[in-house]
């Protein structure tokens, strides 16, 4: 510094002051009044996890919004209201959700771990509340509660409950992992009421997904592989058995087996979605050039948005779709391989398994793989509970990505 | 990962220092604080103690199973995804034309854009019968969800009574027809109306109304039917030049049958129907509608008609019917009687048979013929309208006063084999080349069975029948110099880019010779002037015609009805101007009242021809001729 540099212009060169990054200042400013100890934060840069994982649910998030304004347009409007009245609750629980979302992220784990119990039991509560007179049935199964304008869904508040629960007790007690009485047990006990009042809700999608997710989780966390089949063969047969006991289920899962020949009235849901979504071909229809949802492909803003999105998107929104599901499991598997410690990363493996796995029973059941079950697409459908919570989990997975090992 | 056990403050100023190094360090809850916060519970501390150390840097066994785990895990969810992908893959490229296919099936839906046909014009371009636009509303009885709510909701737009809207629901509930008519051809507004409700599975196409403009020249133009299609008259005559190419249209609509907005796409554009331009002129004919009408109800006549020509060109200016309805009201028929009906033509066809015989040179205008006052002829006579005794008359006596014995007699001269070649020359027996629909070719038998007194009654117009146009057109034979010229009504047609193709002009066929043709006009305007036709003269114009009163025959196969009574059929056929006629008319009235002195042709049909003669005059502005002599000193002959 002892001689001036001067530039072309003659004006002294004042060499850049180092770079410093939002998360710098904020930083600074945190240090300054005295609450950096307070903060729980990571001093390494964000992994690829993170930044995959947020950009995948951030797209879904953002495709799904459109779609639902796609596909719920025509509803509402037969329904006599403004094209853009379901978009704008959407939007709404968007805005709740990427709210709760960044709470979920910013609070750690540990203290979410304070309240696992009694938020499973407050969501337990809730579950029960759709059989007051507050229930609102949609589609038959009652599994709704009214707050004037909104409904919650409790079941989705529940599954978030349950996965922290389990991964909480699984977690603490790890060094016992064999001993089912300790581990196994108490997760079925819960997975088992939880699907259970899905159950006695008339909501068939919800409960597999409980068992599903409950299997994935204890399968991750280490409990032996011929206990977790025959719990899984278990369940499969209770599933089946109790899906037998009803009529119109039974009806539907024959209608299954043969689509064309039942295409009137119990595959009606499933032709139309397979029609819509074929008449997309590979390039689709275009954003709202679709035909599927005037009226042919029921829920065609919640359950059956797949098929809107096949058909106005075509073979590449089903790419964009599946692919960001896919970078969602890789990633959330990855964070969950590298996770800081063994509650995080059971949590972050139950969070991606959950997603992809009720991801894959909802395309499966709308393109007529496996019988349809109701269940929304997570992130994208139309439903606000469903997309709170899920955007809660992301919060909670980003937070679990943030904070990974590096290796 | 030994800064878990460094002091705070260390940590803070490593956190600032390494702002931008990536570093595993991070502040993590610590196991004291965890502690403090959550009781030991009795009966598992041990547990709490070991899980809340600090993360070993080399794994666990455990820890590599859940990561095992979790490995397979992901590869599990990559399979299914992969799985799913592939079956959307399979239905949207493999399967893609079959679902495709069945998904326009299920949603398309073809409309037909009617053509607009063409319209009828006048000869001066006024419109006769045009196309105007109205909307049809349809339902499809499938796809109507409430058929009670939907009925009455389009009784109250469309003003039905209950009774109708119960039928209305009545059908709409029949879900095992697809397409029933709610209303046919509204007006635009009312369809508006309709199609704002936006009930589900009640559609709208648009179709044209055919409406002919103040009912003029009805008898001729015919009928549509409500699909557009000609049934009568010109309209079924030329129903395919008029019938354009209907255009298709494809909407697709959605579950509830309503169409999807902006999918509309017009396959194929219609193609208009040509347009006719006629030879009638519209004020004419409505004035010979008008002033038939009125003669026919003065007469309180069953009927008549009045054809107005163009004696050079055969066009026809005006032709008009009129009835008398069962209610004794009287109205323009919906019919061309004209070109339907055959009468015989009682003494007009006397002009016939004495052209035949000077054109023949057996007779002049001058020759002689002793004519009785009847005469019998085997078990049949014949006697004249007004009695007299033994006559010497001249041929051109004989037709001024419409001798019937006189006619006979002249109509010996000649073979009747040739007579009746004549009458078939003079365009009887055949239909016209106006090829009108429904059109009557008259009544004429071959010569070799003409029976008895066949042979003599033809000569005066019994024994064959023709309709008013065959008369019209014969009669203009004379007034053209000896041709025959076919009537005409169709002067061009219009194609949709306004190429205006005029039709052919009518055949010709020379009848008689000029000078023949010229004898018969000063004959026939003697007619007008001293004969049974004076009541036919028009003012500052000399007129020539022929009048005729013909009995009609009855149902018991006689000239008389049961009680003994007649029943006329009186006509007055002429034109004018005399020296170079330019309008020939035709005005026939049917069974004028028989208890009446203006049952002939010259009382009756004479004056409604003077009439019209005037209106033809000034619509077609025909100039009087300068040296306009009128009829020589009146001698009034008592005849018909």
């Amino acid at each position: 510094m002892s001689t001036p540099i001067f530039d072309v212009t003659g004006e002294i060169y004042r060499p850049a002051a180092p770079y410093r990054t939002v998360a710098d200042r904020r930083r600074e400013m945190l240090d300054k009044v005295g609450l950096i100890k307070q903060r729980n934060l990571a001093t390494n840069a964000p992994s690829m996890a993170f930044y995959a994982i947020l950009i995948a649910a951030g797209v879904l998030v953002m495709l799904g919004l459109v779609m639902v304004l796609s596909a719920s347009s025509v509803t509402s409007l037969h329904a006599g209201d403004s094209p853009w009245r379901l978009f704008g609750r959407q939007c709404i629980w968007a805005v709740f959700g990427l709210a709760c979302g960044v709470v979920a992220y910013r609070t750690p784990y540990t203290a979410w771990r304070k309240f696992v119990g009694p938020l499973l039991l407050v969501s337990y509560i809730l579950m029960l509340a759709p059989f007051s007179p507050m229930g609102i049935s949609v589609n038959g199964a009652r599994a709704w509660i009214g707050f004037g304008a909104f409904t919650i869904q409790p079941s989705e508040i529940l599954k978030l409950a349950v996965l922290l629960y389990c991964a909480d007790i699984l977690q603490r007690r790890q060094k016992e992992i064999h001993d089912i009485k300790r581990t196994m047990i108490p997760c079925l006990a819960i997975m088992g009421f939880a699907s259970f009042l899905s159950f006695i809700q008339k909501d068939l999608g919800t409960a597999i997904v409980f068992a599903a997710i409950m299997i994935g989780v204890m399968m991750m966390a280490g409990i032996r592989a011929r206990n977790i089949a025959g719990v899984a063969f278990m369940s499969g047969l209770a599933g089946v058995a109790l899906a037998m006991t009803d009529d119109r289920r039974r009806m539907r899962f024959t209608a299954f087996l043969n689509l064309e020949d039942n295409k009137g009235h119990y595959a009606y849901q499933v032709y139309q979605s397979i029609l819509s979504i074929s008449n997309g071909g590979v390039t689709g229809a275009g954003i709202g050039q679709g035909t599927g949802k005037w009226g042919y492909v029921p829920l065609a803003h919640s359950d059956f948005i797949f098929a809107i999105i096949a058909e106005e998107l075509g073979l590449a929104g089903v790419v964009v779709i599946l692919g960001g599901f896919l970078a969602l499991a890789f990633f959330g598997f990855q964070a969950a391989i590298s996770a800081r410690d063994h509650f995080s990363a059971l949590l972050a493996g139950g969070i991606t398994f959950w997603f992809v796995i009720q991801a894959i029973i909802n395309i499966g059941g709308v393109s007529g793989l496996i019988p349809v079950t109701g269940l929304t697409l997570p992130l994208i459908s139309y439903g606000g509970s469903s997309l709170l919570v899920s955007m809660t989990a992301i919060g909670l997975l980003l937070q679990v990505a943030r904070n990974m090992r590096v290796s | 990962m030994s800064d878990r056990n460094s002091s705070m403050a260390d940590r803070k100023a490593r956190a600032l220092r390494n702002a931008k190094v990536p570093t595993s360090t991070r502040v993590v809850p610590r196991a004291t604080t965890q502690r403090k916060r959550r009781p030991v519970t009795p009966g598992r501390p041990s547990v709490r103690k070991t899980t809340q150390s600090a993360p070993r840097a080399t794994k666990t066994g455990r820890e590599l199973l859940t990561q095992q785990r979790m490995k397979k895990t992901f590869f599990v969810c990559f399979a299914l995804l992969f799985v799913v992908f592939l079956r959307v893959g399979y239905l949207q490229v493999v399967k893609a034309d079959h679902y495709q296919q069945a998904s326009l099936d299920q949603r398309l839906r073809n409309n037909t854009i009617k053509a607009d046909r063409g319209v009828i014009f006048d000869r001066d371009g006024n419109e006769l019968a045009l196309s105007v636009p109205s909307v049809t509303v349809f339902a499809d009885p499938t796809y109507v969800v409430d058929p009670i709510t939907t009925a009455s909701t389009l009784a109250s737009v469309l003003r039905l009574t209950p009774k109708e809207e119960k039928a209305l629901a009545k059908e709409l509930a029949a879900t095992d027809d697809n397409f029933v008519y709610v209303a046919r051809q509204l007006n635009e507004d009312m369809a508006e109306a309709v199609t704002a409700l936006n009930l589900a599975g009640i559609y709208s196409y648009s179709e044209p109304t055919r409406v002919v403009a103040g009912e003029v020249a009805r008898n001729i133009i015919g009928r549509t039917d409500p699909d557009g299609i000609g049934i009568s008259g010109l309209e079924s005559q030329f129903d395919e030049v008029l019938t354009g190419v209907d255009g298709r249209q494809v909407i697709e609509r959605d579950s509830d049958g309503r169409s999807i907005p902006s999918t509309r796409s017009i396959e194929r554009e219609p193609e208009a129907g040509q347009d006719l331009v006629l030879t009638i002129n519209r004020s004419m004919q409505f004035q010979t509608d008008a002033a038939l009408l009125q003669r026919v109800a003065e007469l309180k006549a069953r009927g008549g008609n009045a054809i107005v020509m163009n004696s050079k060109t055969g066009e026809i200016y005006a032709i008009s019917s009129i009835r008398r309805l069962d209610t004794g009201v009287y109205t323009t028929s919906p019919g061309n009687l004209s070109a339907v009906e055959a009468y015989e033509p009682g003494s007009v066809a006397k002009v016939i048979s004495v052209a035949a015989a000077i054109n023949e040179n057996r007779v002049t205008d001058k020759s002689v013929f002793s004519v009785p006052g009847w005469q019998r002829f085997d078990d049949f006579t014949i006697r004249d309208a007004f009695p007299h005794d033994l006559q010497q008359m001249t041929v051109r006596e004989i037709l001024t006063q419409s001798s019937n014995l006189g006619t006979v007699l002249i109509s010996q001269e000649i073979p009747t084999e040739t007579l009746y070649s004549y009458i078939k020359s003079f365009g009887f027996g055949a239909k016209t080349d106006l090829n009108f629909p429904n059109e009557s070719a008259g009544l004429l038998r071959d010569v070799e069975d003409w029976r008895g007194t066949e042979k003599l009654t033809v000569a005066y117009g019994y024994g064959f029948a023709t309709t008013s146009l065959q008369l019209v057109a014969a009669v203009n034979v004379i007034a053209n110099g000896g041709e025959y010229v076919a009537p005409k009504l169709v002067k061009a047609t219009i194609d949709g880019d306004g190429n205006v193709k005029d039709t052919a002009p009518s055949e010709t066929h020379r009848v008689l010779t000029p000078s023949t043709s010229s004898m018969m006009l000063s004959i026939m305007k003697d007619v007008v002037c001293l004969g049974t036709g004076t009541r036919a003269q028009v003012e500052l114009m000399n007129v020539a015609g022929k009048t005729g009163t013909g009995y009609k025959v009855q149902q018991n196969g006689t000239y008389n009805t049961n009680d003994g009574g007649r029943k006329y059929f009186a006509s007055f056929v002429g034109f004018f101007p005399a020296e170079n006629p330019e309008v020939t008319i035709l005005v026939s009235i049917d069974e004028p009242d028989p208890s009446s002195q203006d049952r002939f042709g010259g009382t009756a049909a004479a004056p409604a021809f003077a009439r019209l003669a005037q209106v033809a005059i000034r619509e077609l502005q025909i100039q009087p001729t300068t040296n306009h002599d009128g009829c020589p000193a009146n001698v009034e002959v008592v005849g018909h």
